[in-house]
């Protein structure tokens, strides 16, 4: 139900409904990234706040090295979010 | 970690035989005996050595005989405790007595030592078990308290006696939060910020569990001491929201729509960080959604400028706040409740006072999600303008 894989050194993909519960082995891959990264979220239909958190928690540890995380091929939902959240002012969105 | 293990014998040259044939064993540091001569001495090493899973007993003891100590060790209710009866060929009656009170299972003498080896390594098996189960059970014993105290912090906090101002005849206001099982975070309060003015604000914190309860708590502290000096919306949530950046453990922020309703002249300003909007159900079923302010959650960009929009509300105008965990709110299937469906019950309902709107949303949303359990608290605020 949901995945977070790294495609390429560059390239992360998070798929399925993004829940609390899967926090912790989102958390796993996003902690440790240290360039910008492309987050390929064509598949995610469900993002819950902790999953924001996850995203947001790992795109202000990469602006401190002046990279970030450039999310591209979100849904209707997901992007709508975003914006009433104010998180596409954070964001590199594609 | 040697498995130890009690032997309870009343023959002298026992001990010796076990220290003999498990020598190895006992080398190796895979078991450890301690021994008692009868059941009496048995309860005294219990007592003294804690960590012992495994007992061997004899039947016939002087003091007290093995069936009587099966039967003591029964009253202990030490679910990591397994006994293995050691007794004579042929005394099946107390063989079978034994078995009934208890015995993991028995061996006869002349001990065998291949075969209570055997029966040895089956015994320290199941208590393994035992065991690995004993800490699952003491995990959850720690999540539900965890779950119990984030609960009671929510509840604690949020006001719940309604009506709160019985002497304004100018609006109506009530609210209800549902937590769901691992609590969300929601929040909601009101205050009256003088004769003609009326506060309110509903949120939901990121995370679950007692640190979103924890920050949900902080946050409505400072969302009301804040709010309490008269301040607009804008720079209510624009000061708070600089210390939340500073409290901020592991990114958490909180979505946040502040509202004041001057009561007598109907005007609504508000300031919106991050919230989903609200909406405004007029007396003729018409029905509106709020304008987002441009605000984002708080407690994520320090120094972040919000803003406030003001709209006129009509008589019998009600604006009705909620929580994602209402468009959220998933049946068996994944599928969300929806706004679509917020919007159809809102224009059928139109008619309700706040207190029944409020609580038909509730059942409302249930009926939808049927047997799905509850992911995301739920919470409502709705506040009518009255006419005169």
């Amino acid at each position: 139900m949901f995945k977070v894989e790294m495609i390429s050194d560059k390239e992360i993909k998070v798929s399925g409904r993004f829940n609390a519960a899967d926090v912790p082995d989102a958390e796993l891959i996003f902690e440790k990234l240290t360039t910008t990264m492309i987050v390929d979220l064509s598949e995610l239909y469900y993002i819950s706040s902790g999953g924001l958190s996850v995203l947001l928690k790992a795109q202000k540890l990469l602006k401190e090295k002046g990279c970030e995380l450039k999310l591209i091929n979100m849904n209707k939902m997901v992007r709508e979010l975003f914006s009433y959240v104010g998180f596409d002012t954070l964001f590199t969105i594609e | 970690m040697p498995e130890k293990m009690l032997v309870v014998d009343d023959e002298p040259d026992l001990e010796s035989l076990i220290r003999q044939r498990f020598r190895k064993k006992i080398r190796d540091g895979e078991y450890d005996f301690v021994f008692a001569y009868n059941g009496l001495e048995a309860l005294a090493k219990l007592l003294e050595h804690k960590d012992i899973g495994v007992i061997l007993s004899d039947i016939n003891m002087p003091e007290m005989d093995g069936l009587t100590l099966l039967a003591k060790l029964n009253e202990l209710k030490n679910p990591a405790l397994r006994t293995v009866i050691v007794s004579a060929y042929g005394d099946m009656d107390n063989i079978r007595t034994a078995m009934n009170r208890g015995a993991y299972d028995f061996v006869t003498k002349p001990v065998d030592f291949v075969d209570l080896e055997r029966t040895i390594e089956k015994t320290i098996n199941e208590l393994e078990l035992i065991r690995v189960a004993a800490k699952e059970h003491d995990k959850l014993l720690a999540i539900q308290y965890d779950l119990d105290t984030a609960r009671n912090i929510q509840s604690a906090i949020l006001p719940k006696k309604f009506p709160p101002f019985p002497d304004n005849k100018e609006f109506e206001i009530f609210a209800a939060m549902e937590p769901a099982k691992e609590v969300g975070g929601d929040l909601y309060d009101f205050f009256l910020l003088d004769d003609d003015r009326l506060g309110f604000v509903i949120g939901d914190v990121s995370g679950k569990g007692v640190p979103a309860a924890i920050f949900m708590a902080v946050s409505r502290t400072l969302i009301r001491a804040t709010a309490l000096k008269g301040i607009a919306p804008d720079e209510c949530l624009t000061y708070v929201n600089s210390l939340l950046c500073q409290e901020s453990v592991a990114s958490m922020f909180v979505t946040v729509f502040y509202g004041i309703l001057n009561f007598k002249t109907g005007e609504l300003s508000y300031a919106n960080g991050g919230h989903n909007p609200p909406y405004v159900l007029s007396n003729n079923g018409e029905l509106n959604e709020v304008e987002l302010t441009g605000g984002l959650a708080l407690g994520v960009m320090e120094a972040f400028q919000f803003k406030s929009k003001t709209i006129q509300l009509k008589p019998g105008d009600t604006i009705f706040t909620f929580t994602d965990g209402v468009t959220e709110a998933m049946d068996t299937e994944f599928e969300l409740y929806s706004e679509d469906r917020l919007e159809k019950f809102l224009k059928e309902k139109y008619q309700l006072g706040t207190t029944d709107l409020v609580k038909e949303s509730f059942v409302d949303v249930h009926n939808y999600a049927k047997d799905a359990q509850q992911s995301d608290d739920i919470t409502v605020l709705a506040v009518k303008f009255n006419e005169n």
